[in-house]
């Protein structure tokens, strides 16, 4: 293979120091528009119940309301687009959770917003709340959602499982639970709507999918999508809570600046953005697991149930990936899978980094670890025994002719974090500081996979300039991830190793630029640049023709390396035969598809090639557990990922410390508490705890490079992977260090000790 | 509902007899504003922002100068109100005389916090679980009270364990400002220590914080101050503890297992958001616990 100029380097992200510096703007930091309203959110304040009526005359008077905005208003549908199309934008019949959008409140300065909210009263007759699965079950439960309450059921039937126990010498079960996870991103939702001339609407905002939020804007307004443009501002992190949730909010605020005719704002307080967004879906498992006496693993069963709230919206897809991922990565010949998406009277659970993975992922590795422990063996080479290796099938029945990188990153995990000799050293630890070591392996289908096919796709174009710099366009976002960067390298080595200073990517737009898909499912990287690839190698070719005719060569003779074009001794510079490209009318823009390639599923058999590629990490956690005060201390943490090859390793590293430190805030504090009466008691970063700086260990981050020969310069996605095992390793070690399962996430302190103390915990 | 800065007057003053004037106008008014004073904001900036206070009027003390150092005179350690803990926690006189203080102010909030937030502030917010007031407690402090009477200044000084009548309340009225806190010296041969429980590392309020002060002669307790916050409306000495091992050898396991039954019972914490009265009182004791073997360590 070619050397690499660009790719493989780590280089500045281009967005680096305009962030830092504060330049960069956000949506609440966009100058003020002429005319500019502000907009406050008219909440439901019970869980659920009928409106009977909403009284908005006070409101109206106060001194600075200009309109209260209702779901009879809204010219189009009350409708956001997604999956099911059953998530509204206003409540009008029903309110289905605490905090649910009933209205709008518009006036000329936040101040007035507060008294008129004070002012709506909206007449709600209470219905009973279902704020637990398990009732929401029950098949005399009252219908919280018209579609009914169990969103899916997703299933893997693979072999037998029966005669597949009836093999096994060992079975082992268990019982596992896991909690709401919040975004906790730096920026709070905030999105901007201005209306055009032309009887359209622009919307600014910070987001993951701008196309969403344009076909979401279009329904409301009942208006043609080319209407309608979305810009993307500067957006302060997302991790899946913005790949929906501003769809909805771009809508209310569009329908507000489409009655008064004036651009109006929504920004949210931190408090407003948790109550009001969406989280990590909480869920319930009971896994069973069979091996023969060498480990081999013959039968796993799992059941799944995940908390979803009151829509649909992303559920259908979780869930899928969650059944996808519950038998971790492993050769299993007889599986049975049953995931179901529940509905709650509570806000709608989301994306969230992961995606309904680590919940199965913690379950399956701690029964594993149980699994081991039976047997007597090592945990890591249980999982040696089983782990998925080229050629191999996975449960879903699909084969991985390439790219599965797994077992180099269990090997190069256990080799530098000296595993055998710290799991030794923590069995004889003694005392009430325990010390423990534990394990994850797991994989991640990289990108929309099957449940995704219809929209799995991406376009992108690349125009270079006269003056031989590059500007390349896609629809997929950065949001703090370094997408920039990453597709800034693969357009600069895709335009022959030019330097990644002579390339720019254009602000996302709806209007000017291609739709990528959404930036979602660790995609950005292989589809977006794969897109660009083909988009830069076109352009290329043709300068390639010109530099031929000029170094008295065949084309195809050309070498083009370092951002020149060689033969033999003599050589030009990329910018030179750009600007002769221009001079000489060769076109020097290109766009391209990239179509991802087929992926199948059969929904009874949960059989089927489920996802083009999967990305493959070993985490191993070390913790000390104080077991008098039931402190749990992470001290280090190996991450080991196989990312196909890294674009920019710093930015792999980032990414693995970025997502280790979520995942021990998962694993370890996280915890939204909800009220008997639906509400969300902790709303805000003093009650809402995630880790701090002094919280965090020292992390290993190792890079394993297996190519996917599919990727751009072999590259696949990889960005959700770091948070998705540290449940599950965490977990592990602290069932080591105290002797007793962990069973549930977050393991907080008071829940260690109740293992200890014959008192228990009530519940959370 | 957000209370907007707009509905508040403002004033920032800069000597504490101006201080004085300007809220005792306010406290004569008929109209009775309600009257915060402002130092590092880290409390009532957040509490005006729930709408769990709303001043009619603030008054911003941090340009008042006498309100601010650490001084020592004599046997009396004397810290005015307005100093910040970054202060507190790097002040040589403080590090030499009360280490159970600074080890307490400096596990307080975060860098920005420590920066900002007040020891006087800190006191005045009566939180059960104000990280400051158990080493306070120990340390046998006194407040200093000034106040306008007939147009003329009053100072008086209060024993710290009469200062704070509940959650959140203390018997400052309408019109009193807290200027300082004041402490002997202890014996130096004393020994302190302190050790809070949070929800993790750093920026974390207490779920249970333990104050301890003793002196202890060949492994024998000849007197033992403890403190407990988060554990009770506000926080409190454990005198029964107290009284119990004073007199008592320090390396008697069985009198640490006793001691440490005794402290569960002086107390009453409570469940609520941070964690549950059973994890409290029970970490009375492992506090007490590892108090003990610290002090008695040397």
């Amino acid at each position: 293979m070619k050397e690499l100029d660009i790719v493989g380097k780590s280089i500045d992200r281009p967005d680096a120091r305009a962030k830092v510096s504060g330049r960069a703007l956000y949506c609440d930091d966009l100058p003020s528009v002429s005319g500019l309203l502000y907009a406050g959110i008219i909440k439901s304040p019970v869980p659920a119940g009928r409106i009977k009526g909403i009284h908005i005359e006070d409101a109206l008077s106060v001194d600075g309301v200009v309109d209260i905005v209702l779901a009879h208003h809204i010219p189009g549908k009350n409708l956001v687009p997604l999956i099911f199309d059953d998530w509204i934008v206003l409540a009008d019949k029903e309110v289905r959770y605490a905090g649910e959008p009933i209205g709008v409140v518009v006036a000329e300065h936040p101040r007035a917003l507060d008294i008129a909210l004070n002012k709506v009263k909206v007449d709600i007759e209470p219905l009973p709340a279902l704020l637990s699965p398990f009732d929401a079950m029950k098949p005399d439960a009252r219908k919280i959602n018209p579609r009914g309450n169990i969103f899916n059921h997703h299933k893997i039937r693979r072999g037998d499982v029966e005669s597949g126990f009836a093999e096994a010498d060992i079975v082992v079960e268990g019982e596992y639970q896991t909690g709401y996870q919040e975004h906790a991103y730096l920026e709070p939702l905030s999105l901007m709507a201005k209306p055009t001339p032309d009887q359209g609407m622009q919307v600014w905002g910070g987001m993951q999918c701008p196309f969403y939020v344009q076909s979401a804007v279009a329904t409301v307004l009942g208006i043609a999508l080319n209407k309608v443009e979305v810009i993307q501002t500067t957006t302060g992190g997302a991790f899946g809570g913005k790949e929906d949730v501003p769809s909805r909010f771009a809508g209310i605020v569009a329908l507000a600046a489409w009655r008064s005719g004036r651009a109006v704002r929504l920004t949210f307080s931190r408090e407003e953005d948790i109550v009001s967004t969406s989280k990590r879906h909480p869920s319930f498992s009971r896994y069973r697991i069979g091996a023969r006496r060498d480990g081999r693993l013959v039968a796993c069963t799992a059941e799944v149930i995940m908390d979803a709230g009151a829509y649909a919206t992303l559920s259908p897809s979780v869930s899928w990936r969650a059944t996808v991922h519950c038998c971790g990565p492993y050769r299993i010949p007889n599986v049975r899978v049953d995931v179901y998406a529940v509905a709650t009277n509570k806000v709608p659970a989301g994306a969230f980094r992961g995606f309904g993975t680590p919940q199965v992922i913690f379950a399956m590795e701690r029964v594993m670890d149980e699994l081991a422990n039976q047997l007597k063996m090592d945990p890591l080479e249980l999982r040696r025994r089983n782990i998925l290796r080229r050629g191999d099938t996975t449960v879903t029945g699909q084969r991985l002719p390439w790219s599965v990188g797994l077992g180099r990153t269990l090997q190069e995990c256990a080799k530098k974090s000296n595993w055998k000799k710290r799991r030794k050293a923590a069995e004889q630890s003694t005392g009430t500081k325990k010390r423990g070591i534990g394990c994850a392996t797991f994989l991640y289908g990289v990108g929309l996979g099957a449940a995704g096919r219809k929209i799995d796709r991406a376009e992108a174009s690349v125009q270079v300039e006269g003056d031989g710099s590059v500007r390349f366009s896609v629809g997929t976002t950065e949001m703090g991830q370094g997408m920039e960067s990453v597709l800034t390298q693969i357009v600069a080595e895709a335009l022959g190793g030019i330097s990644p200073g002579l390339v720019t990517m254009t602000e996302v737009s709806t209007s000017r630029v291609q739709d990528s898909g959404p930036t979602v499912a660790s995609r950005a990287t292989y589809m977006s640049g794969n897109a660009l690839r083909i988009a830069c190698s076109q352009i290329l070719n043709r300068m390639r023709a010109v530099a031929g005719e000029r170094l008295h060569i065949p084309a195809s003779r050309v070498v083009v390396t370092g951002g020149r074009f060689k033969a033999g001794t003599e050589e030009i510079d990329f910018r030179e035969i750009a600007c002769e490209c221009f001079e000489r009318h060769v076109p020097l823009s290109a766009r391209a598809l990239y179509d991802s390639p087929p992926t199948s599923w059969d929904a009874e058999t949960g059989q089927g090639k489920a996802y083009v590629v999967y990305s493959y990490a070993t985490h191993i956690a070390e913790v000390e557990v104080d077991t008098e005060t039931g402190i749990v201390s992470v001290l280090r943490f190996w991450a080991a990922h196989d990312v196909g090859k890294a674009v920019n390793p710093q930015l792999v590293e980032g990414q693995i410390e970025g997502g280790v430190v979520q995942g021990i805030g998962y694993a370890l504090m996280e915890s939204l508490l909800t009220a008997n009466d639906g509400h969300i008691l902790n709303p805000d970063f003093e009650t809402y705890i995630i880790p701090t700086s002094k919280d965090i260990p020292e992390i290993y981050p190792i890079i394993v490079e297996s190519p996917y020969p599919e990727g751009p310069f072999g590259a696949k996605g990889f960005g959700e992977t770091p948070l998705m095992g540290c449940g599950a390793a965490i977990a592990n070690a602290v069932s080591n260090a105290i002797g007793r399962p962990i069973t549930r996430l977050p393991i907080l302190p008071e829940d260690i000790l109740a293992l200890f103390k014959i008192c228990s915990a009530p519940n959370r | 509902m957000h209370h907007s800065i707009r509905d508040i007057d403002y004033y920032k003053p800069t000597s504490i007899d101006e201080a004085l004037q300007i809220t005792h106008q306010f406290c004569t008014d008929p109209q009775q504003k309600d009257v915060k004073f402002l130092a590092g904001g880290t409390d009532l900036i957040p509490n005006i922002k729930d709408g769990n206070v709303r001043p009619g009027v603030i008054v911003e003390i941090t340009d008042i100068g006498e309100l601010r150092g650490i001084t020592q005179e004599n046997d009396q350690i004397l810290i005015k109100a307005g100093t910040p803990f970054d202060e507190i926690v790097d002040s040589p006189i403080l590090q030499k005389t009360a280490p159970v203080l600074v080890n307490a102010c400096g596990q307080i909030g975060g860098v920005q916090i420590r920066n900002r937030a007040t020891i006087g502030g800190n006191l005045v917010n009566a939180s059960p679980s104000g990280d400051s007031i158990p080493p306070l407690f120990v340390l046998k402090s006194r407040l200093h009270i000034a106040s306008l009477s007939d147009g003329k200044r009053v100072d008086k000084i209060v024993p710290i364990e009469e200062f704070f009548i509940g959650a959140g309340k203390t018997i400052l009225r309408g019109g009193e400002l807290l200027t300082a806190v004041s402490f002997p010296v202890p014996d130096p041969q004393s020994k302190g220590f302190f050790m809070k429980l949070g929800q993790r590392r750093a920026m974390t309020i207490s779920k249970v914080s333990i104050a301890l002060l003793a002196k202890i002669s060949d492994s024998q307790i000849d007197w033992i101050r403890i403190a407990l916050g988060a554990v009770a409306p506000t926080v409190i000495r454990a005198r029964n503890t107290e009284s119990f091992l004073s007199g008592k050898n320090v390396d008697d396991s069985d009198t640490i297992q006793q001691a440490m039954e005794i402290i569960k019972s002086e107390v009453s914490p409570i469940d609520d958001i941070r964690s549950y009265a059973w994890y409290r009182r029970e970490m009375c004791a492992v506090l007490l616990k590892r108090g003990l073997l610290s002090v008695k360590s040397g």
